[in-house]
Parts: C-alpha cells; sequence; structure tokens
C-alpha cells in the first residue's frame, strides 16, 4: 500500500542524496539508491581504483595524489554529500553491558567505559553506539551496546581531505558497520562470520544479533596466481578464520557466559565470488559458507533486478550499507 | 545507525539542513502567494472595470440635463425661500397680506391703486404703509381716507394736502402708519 510520502514525496533540496562511497585500500565504490513505482532502486553506481600503495592499511601515503583521486572521482559521477566509510583498521568495536539509565545519560554512561575497552582517552576520540535487542539472556536491569570508536585525529584527517576534494561528508562509518547493515538481516539472531574478502586484504567480521562483535582485518598476498588462477591466498584465509574462531571460543570462556556458536560464513567483497571458494572454505571450515546477498535490505528480486552483476554486487557491499535508505537501517 | 562525524561537524550539516528548510518553507510561501495572486488578477481586472465603470456612470448622471435643472431649480427655491422668509412675520406681528387686504377692502371704486409699500417697523418706531394710486374726485379720495382711519388696524393715516388740488384724477400718495400688531 502506498504512503503519503509515495504521493508528496521529501524535495530533492531538503532530502540531500547522499550515496554511499566505500573507500578501501584497493579503490573507491559508490552507490545511490533512488524511488521508483515498484520501491528502491538502483539509480547510480560507479567504481575506481586507487594507485597501488596511495592507501595502506589506512594511512594515506600521499595526501595530495589522494585528493586528486577523489577529485577525478568526484568530477566523473558528479557528487558532492555522500554517507562513507574510515579504515577499519584505525577503529575500535566492541560491545559491553552498561546499567539502564535513562536515553539522556546513555552517552555519558557509554563514554565512561570507551578508556577501559580501547587505547584512546575520551577527549581525542569520536565515538557512536547503538543499543542492540535484549534477549533472554539479558538481564532487565542491563542494556548490551555496540560501540564505535576512532581517534579524533583520523576522522579530521578524513574528513579535511575529503572536503580539499569537494566531497561534503554527511556520515561516516566503519566498514564493517556498512557491510554488515548490507549483508546480515535485520532480524538476524545467528551468530556468523562475514568475509569481506578484496584484492589486498580480508576482513573478518563476527555478527551477533546483527550487530558487529568483533572485526579483524589484515593483509593478504594476492589472491590468485595469474597463469594457474589457483587460489594463493587461501592457506592465509583459512588460518586467520581459524584464529577468530579460536578467539569467540574463548571469549565465552572468559567471560563465562554461553556465547552461541558461529554458525555460518558470508562472503563479500570483490574477491568472493572466486570460482571454487566458497566451497574450499566450507570444506575447511565444516562449516555451511555462502555468497552474501547485499540487496537483502534494499529490495526484493521479485520487484526489481539491479543492472549490476550479482558477482560485482559483492564488492559493493559497503557503499550499499552507507547508502541503504534509512527505514532498513 | 553509527556516524562517527564529530558534534562539531554534525551541527554544522544540521544548521545546513535547518537553513535548506526556511529557504523550502519560503519558496512554498512565494508560490503560494504567487498562486494567489494569480488566481485574484482577473477577479480584480473585473472590479476593477466595474469599479470604471459605476464611476463613469455616476459623472455622467452628474453631467446630465436633469441634475442642471435640480441646480437651477434649487437655486430659485432658495431665492424663494429667502422671499418668503422676508414676508414672514416675526412673533406677533400680522401677515402683510392682512393689512393689504385691510386696505384694498376700504377702497371704493372711485380710487384706483398703482403702488402699495410695506415698511416693517421695529420696537421704537412703528412700521407704515404708503398706498399710491389714482382717484376720481377729491370726494372719493376723502371717503377712502375717512375709512382707512376707521380702521382700528392703523393708527395715522397722512395725506398731503397737495394731493386734492386736483378736483379730477387726482394722483395721491398717503402714509398709514401703525404697530401692526
Amino acid at each position: 500500500m502506498r504512503s503519503f510520502f509515495d504521493f508528496f514525496p521529501t524535495p530533492k533540496f531538503l532530502e540531500m542524496p547522499s550515496p554511499g562511497l566505500a573507500l578501501n585500500d584497493d579503490g573507491l565504490k559508490f552507490i545511490e539508491f533512488g524511488t521508483e513505482s515498484h520501491g528502491v532502486s538502483v539509480k547510480r553506481f560507479g567504481s575506481a581504483n586507487l594507485p597501488a600503495g596511495l592507501v595502506e592499511s589506512g594511512v594515506i601515503q600521499d595526501q595530495e595524489a589522494f585528493v586528486h583521486a577523489l577529485q577525478n572521482f568526484r568530477k566523473s559521477f558528479n557528487l558532492r554529500y555522500i554517507r562513507t566509510t574510515l579504515p577499519e583498521e584505525r577503529a575500535y568495536l566492541f560491545q559491553t553491558t552498561i546499567s539502564n539509565v535513562s536515553e539522556k545519560e546513555l552517552r555519558t554512561a557509554v563514554e565512561f567505559t570507551i578508556e577501559e575497552n580501547v587505547p584512546l582517552s575520551v577527549s581525542e576520540s569520536v565515538f557512536d553506539f547503538t543499543v542492540l535487542p535484549k534477549t533472554d539472556d539479558t538481564p532487565r536491569d542491563q542494556l548490551k551496546v555496540s560501540v564505535s570508536v576512532i581517534a579524533e585525529a583520523v576522522v579530521l584527517e578524513y574528513l579535511s581531505l575529503f572536503r580539499a576534494a569537494g566531497f561534503m561528508p554527511l556520515h561516516f562509518d566503519v566498514e564493517s558497520q556498512a557491510v554488515t547493515k548490507a549483508v546480515v538481516s535485520s532480524n538476524e539472531k545467528d551468530v556468523m562470520l562475514i568475509v569481506n574478502l578484496n584484492r589486498t586484504k580480508v576482513g573478518l567480521y563476527i555478527v551477533s544479533r546483527g550487530a558487529v562483535d568483533f572485526s579483524s582485518t589484515v593483509s593478504i598476498p594476492p589472491i590468485v596466481e595469474a597463469s594457474t588462477n589457483e587460489l594463493l591466498a587461501l592457506p592465509s584465509i583459512v588460518s586467520e578464520i581459524k584464529k577468530v574462531f579460536l578467539y569467540w571460543q574463548t571469549q565465552g570462556e572468559r567471560t563465562n557466559q554461553q556465547i552461541s556458536p558461529i554458525g555460518k560464513v558470508v562472503l563479500c567483497g570483490s574477491e568472493a565470488a572466486r570460482v571454487g571458494l566458497a566451497q574450499t572454505l566450507s570444506a575447511e571450515l565444516s562449516l555451511p559458507v555462502e555468497l552474501g546477498n547485499v540487496w537483502g535490505n534494499v529490495f526484493s528480486f521479485d520487484q526489481y533486478i539491479p543492472d549490476i552483476p550479482f558477482k560485482d554486487s559483492l564488492s559493493y557491499a559497503a557503499a550499499i550499507g552507507l547508502a541503504l535508505p534509512h527505514k532498513h537501517s | 545507525m553509527f556516524n562517527l562525524l564529530p558534534e562539531p561537524e554534525k551541527k554544522q550539516i544540521l544548521s545546513e539542513y535547518n537553513l535548506r528548510r526556511n529557504i523550502l518553507m519560503l519558496i512554498f510561501l512565494f508560490v503560494v502567494g504567487l498562486i494567489a495572486v494569480i488566481s485574484i488578477f482577473p477577479s480584480y481586472l473585473l472590479s476593477s472595470s466595474k469599479i470604471l465603470e459605476a464611476q463613469d456612470g455616476v459623472s455622467s448622471i452628474r453631467n446630465s440635463n436633469v441634475f442642471k435643472e435640480e441646480e437651477s431649480l434649487n437655486a430659485e427655491l432658495a431665492q424663494t425661500n429667502l422671499k418668503l422668509s422676508a414676508l414672514q412675520p416675526l412673533a406677533g406681528e400680522r401677515y402683510v397680506s392682512e393689512l393689504f387686504n385691510a386696505v384694498i377692502t376700504e377702497r371704493s371704486s372711485g380710487i384706483r391703486m398703482n403702488g402699495l409699500q410695506y415698511k416693517r417697523g421695529d420696537d421704537k418706531k412703528g412700521g407704515y404703509l404708503s398706498v399710491s394710486g389714482v382717484a376720481q374726485d377729491r370726494e372719493n379720495l376723502s371717503q377712502f381716507v375717512t375709512a382707512l382711519g376707521k380702521n382700528s388696524l392703523f393708527s395715522k393715516v397722512d395725506l398731503p394736502v397737495s394731493n386734492f388740488t386736483k378736483d379730477r384724477n387726482a394722483d395721491f400718495t398717503l402714509q398709514i402708519n401703525g404697530s401692526f400688531k
């Protein structure tokens, strides 16, 4: 059934359309959604590679060249307002439990937990949090919150570079959060591992109750041998995944809480659709491994088929998570 | 939804949003005003033309003969009213017509009057009537003067002796005094 806003949509001038722009060491990817008669659709999208070594583990090696690359990208797609990512490697994610406090006091209560969880002082960091839905084992007088923290200097550095390139960032998020928003259904209850596999690095995110509980990003060797098409990086990826599994098991023992085991692995990222990767990983980990559906929280394939092939869409996971219409987030 | 933008930046975005909202409201009000003006304009033209038409009608009526006749009629009426008010006796005074009637009643067939003048007097000095005419003979003139003298309205009737110099068709002028109250 159509709503009032389908007939009288918010003016574009007021809506300030802001595509999701995902930035990582490999390059830039953006996507913008629009609204049509059938619902949400892909309005436009695009990508560009960054020169090798320009951004390494989230550290910008040459600011001038980075701004130039951003400017070129902005001009080619006529972008201004964006929702973008900050480097995963320079951010901290944690979940903590705090006493039930009023909504006004919640932020202050979360602020007190920062210094005991991350190696940053409150004064030199920027943080945001979300309250996780209560489960049967959550005490009534307590709230579980998921917190993202990053050094203010990093945020200001990225902000100034984006602005120098002519962008106006409205929103900063970390890649793991953005990918989770795209790949994980909002009513997902199971614990899963998201493997965000890109050309030079892999992000491993444990998602519990729809929120990122743990994230780790590691560099990997080139994923395939060009001549033989052999999956070269597979052993190191499996090794990293097993380390994360181990961490998750010990997390339960350390906190004396019953933690659900990781039930499945979801693959996304530019290299996720490599032939045989999912099957090999499944055999190595003895767990179901599937390719993520990055459109699942945006629209149904019964209503709309996007122009981006499924294989390529996996690399847009972070951009989609950033650009998701608010009602889905 | 996480947003790791620093607070000052969030406030800046919010203020820009508010600015855009205000601009949009002003544009909306302007458009509504414009639509209202455009909608009212035909009615305005129609009513303006009707006002002009009515003003033309009024001025043409004012310039018409009927109004001009009215003006002359009014002037004449005002003049007549002035005359009437001049003839209107003051409180306690007799009507002029009553005095004239009294003079005319005493006149015999041998007396022909050709002038009657009335002067209204004041408290100190009474008024008088001046009667001029032609008498057929001395006897008629004498009888006329005697009859006037007997009338209770008049206190004194003056007829100069020179009026009796001619025996027939003698011109006479006599003055009748009285308080006429």
